[in-house]
């Protein structure tokens, strides 16, 4: 057993090495708790997992369930062979009890299929995964020197100053809920239009609150774009921008989205969208809307629309970021979408993302144009 | 009233309760139902006491996790009455002090302590600066000589919030109950990190140093927050609170909560309470790993016996019924309350035939 004045030491530092951010505050809870008689009830390993899940474990990454469980279960493991070894020297005899059985791993909710992406035909041969992108100067196929079809991801970087900088934009205080701030200037106004004091004219507050959800497109044509998206989700994931959160899908999103950290996790699209608030949610889509397409598919165009339909009217602001500049979106889907979205998709370019931020959030909903 | 209270949270002092009859209220009208704890549940409990921390508790909606601060609370008024249970008539000071704040999206933490009508003391004192005799034509004799009153006393503008009260002249550990946490703004649980770290607050309205000290151990609130997990808590909150998820219970516990709950009648209607929880089975089972499906708690289960209990109708029926509840709209509505869930339970049972009834019907 660890030393009488620092009970369980070992298991607390064995925790944090695990990645479990505690403190030696929260040590120390666990001193008192033992202190007070509690986690030695018949002196069974599972009163003491029961008090140190509820001191130690949160709802949150830094205070995971599933670690805690697995570093208490080899620590339990670890001290029973300490026990053993020690019973075996003096009362070689001595029956030591079994072996706690491994606990079950979590259920993981059933995964819906995830669809293939249409724009690729089904790759039998490691070099037909090549995704497209880089497909140039494979034999077979025709040699372009063109500069026009060579795209590299590190020809196109948003750096992550102007991912921060268009956030501030996109995030600025708008007036919304109840009017419950006098408005002088309108008040003034009412005033010297009707001549005398009538009424005062009240307004919303400005509220400075915003919410970002990127939407990833995943799939193998956007694989060669990864590195171009990789300030936004660094920016992201050290909160630099916050709140935000990032949900991948295959070429459109369906009944579903995924989950960023773990893909299999599926999430269903209507949760999503019932969480967003009109007045607060910017989406930013990450995709190629189809650019690889000059003759979409009409399952694919019917998905994107319908996405787009119901996205719409539960965000306050939309921007398509396209990693493919313009002149390639020509023909294709992509254009179609371009249409539909009225300016809001962008090719990753500094001036441009920044225009698109600077744009003032209308009162109004976000309005598809109808497909031409 | 000075006596040592055992503050140990055992779960076995429940108030008794009929079915078909109104539950014991106390004098605010707040509704105590018997509660069967599991033993998790009430050793996290018992460790957040213990060690004067706040107890965040969240779980499936429906499973009793805001019930849990009333049966605390009737427990420890049970214990400072000495063992007589209180009723409905037991005197307001009697009760022990509980406290509830019902969390709502316009909610500051601010609210919790207290608020200050300035607007009020303004127009007051625009109403001292009129002519006397107008004053008193105007509002009465009695009415003005309380507004001169109230002008002396800053105080008489202050309305503590339910965190307040129970920071302020306590003789014994009150309860707290901060209901549903994630339903405010993201700020709310970071602005209320210093009141749960020291138990201490300003009233700068009421001039220089004006504090509400912080209670001592003997009288430090007892805090249950509870939380439906909408939206993510931050770091820095959740390293302040003890955490217990309230789990689903399981089959035993379930039976024993309808027990509970409807006394005589169970034993009446084993047969049919029986059927209803493999029912129930089937439906959990079915949602429970479903993206996007929520299954059923608790409450859905009470409400889906007491429907079936009510009916004034022979058992042999509301077993046929339920042998059939993927045809009974009304019934499956009480378990599962989404369109797109019970679609998905027809299509996996799907209605019986009216032959296929009648067979049924004359097996059972």
């Amino acid at each position: 057993m660890a030393e009488l004045s620092f009970p369980f030491l070992d298991l607390f530092q064995q925790l944090q090495g695990a990645g479990m951010k505690l403190s030696p505050e929260q040590y120390d809870l666990l001193r008192q708790a033992i202190g007070k008689g509690f986690g030695q009830e018949d002196w069974k390993w599972d009163e003491l997992r029961q008090v140190c899940r509820v001191l130690w474990v949160k709802p949150s990454r830094n205070y995971d369930g599933q670690t805690f469980e697995q570093v208490f279960d080899q620590y339990v493991r670890q001290k029973q062979e300490e026990i053993r070894a020690q019973l075996t020297v003096t009362q070689p005899e001595a029956k030591t009890a079994p072996p706690k059985p491994a606990q079950p791993m979590r259920q993981w909710p059933r995964v819906p299929p995830r669809k293939k992406s249409v724009s690729q035909p089904e790759a039998t041969t490691a070099e037909e995964k090549v995704p497209t992108a880089f497909k140039t100067g494979v034999e077979g196929l025709p040699q372009m020197d063109d500069p026009r079809f060579k795209v590299t991801p590190r020809q196109m970087p948003l750096p992550q100053r102007t991912i921060l900088d268009s956030w501030q934009l996109l995030r600025r205080p708008l007036r919304e809920g109840i009017r419950t701030e006098l408005d002088l200037p309108a008040t003034i106004r009412c005033i010297s239009q009707v001549g005398y004091f009538s009424d005062v004219v009240m307004r919303p507050v400005k509220n400075k609150r915003a919410e970002l959800i990127v939407l990833v497109d995943d799939g193998n044509v956007m694989l060669p774009y990864q590195p171009a998206l990789q300030p936004l989700v660094r920016a992201i994931e050290t909160q630099q921008i916050t709140p935000a959160k990032l949900y991948r899908f295959t070429t459109y999103p369906d009944e579903y989205l995924y989950d960023w950290v773990q893909p299999s996790h599926a999430i269903p699209l209507d949760q999503v969208l019932a969480q967003m608030h009109a007045r607060r949610t910017i989406v930013l889509v990450w995709g190629d809307a189809g650019v690889t397409q000059t003759n979409p598919a009409d399952a694919h165009r019917k998905g994107l629309l319908d996405f787009l339909n119901r996205l719409c009217p539960c965000v306050r602001s939309l921007i398509w970021l396209n990693p493919l500049p313009p002149y390639r979106w020509t023909g294709t889907l992509a254009e179609e979408v371009a249409y539909w979205l009225d300016g809001r998709m962008t090719h990753l370019n500094v001036f441009q993302v920044l225009t698109l931020a600077k744009k003032p959030a209308g009162n109004d909903r976000i309005f598809l144009r109808s497909p031409g | 009233m000075t006596q040592e209270i055992d503050y140990t949270y055992t779960g076995d002092y429940r108030p008794p309760f009929e079915d078909g009859k109104e539950p014991l209220r106390d004098h605010k009208g707040r509704e105590y139902f018997p509660y069967l704890p599991e033993p998790g549940l009430k050793k996290a409990l018992n460790l957040a006491i213990a060690l004067q921390r706040p107890l965040l508790l969240e779980g499936e909606p429906g499973c009793g996790k805001t019930r849990l601060a009333a049966s605390l609370v009737y427990e420890l008024t049970c214990k400072q009455l000495e063992g007589n249970p209180p009723d409905s008539k037991t005197n307001a000071e009697d009760w022990w002090n509980f406290y509830i704040w019902n969390v709502t999206s316009t909610s500051r933490a601010q609210d919790g302590l207290y608020t200050f009508d300035a607007v009020g003391r303004l127009r007051d004192a625009q109403l001292m600066g009129t002519d006397p005799v107008r004053l008193q034509q105007y509002m009465g004799k009695l009415e003005a000589a309380a507004l001169k009153k109230r002008m002396q006393d800053k105080t008489k503008y202050l309305d503590f919030g339910p965190l307040g009260l129970a920071l302020k002249d306590q003789t014994h550990r009150p309860v707290v109950l901060i209901d549903e946490i994630d339903k405010a703004d993201s700020d709310f649980p970071n602005d209320l990190l210093l009141q749960l770290d020291e138990l201490r607050f300003d009233i700068p309205e009421l001039g220089e140093g004006e504090t509400v000290q912080p209670p001592e151990a003997r009288n430090k609130p007892i805090i249950l927050i509870t939380s439906n997990r909408e939206k993510p808590l931050s770091e820095a909150f959740l390293r302040r609170c003890l955490y217990y998820y309230v789990p689903f219970p399981g089959d035993e516990t379930l039976r024993e909560i309808i027990k509970a709950r409807f006394g005589e009648k169970y034993i009446d209607k084993k047969a049919v309470v029986d059927r209803a929880l493999d029912k129930f089975n089937d439906v959990y089972q079915l949602l429970k790993n479903q993206p996007g499906s929520r299954p059923p708690g608790t409450s859905e289960v009470l409400e889906f016996v007491t429907a079936l209990l009510q009916h004034q109708q022979t058992d042999d029926d509301t077993l046929t019924e339920l042998d059939n509840l993927s045809g009974e709209l009304h019934l499956l509505g009480t378990l599962i309350k989404t369109s797109a869930d019970q679609e998905r339970y027809i299509a996996t049972y799907p209605p019986k035939e009216k032959a296929d009834n009648e067979v049924s019907a004359s097996d059972g």
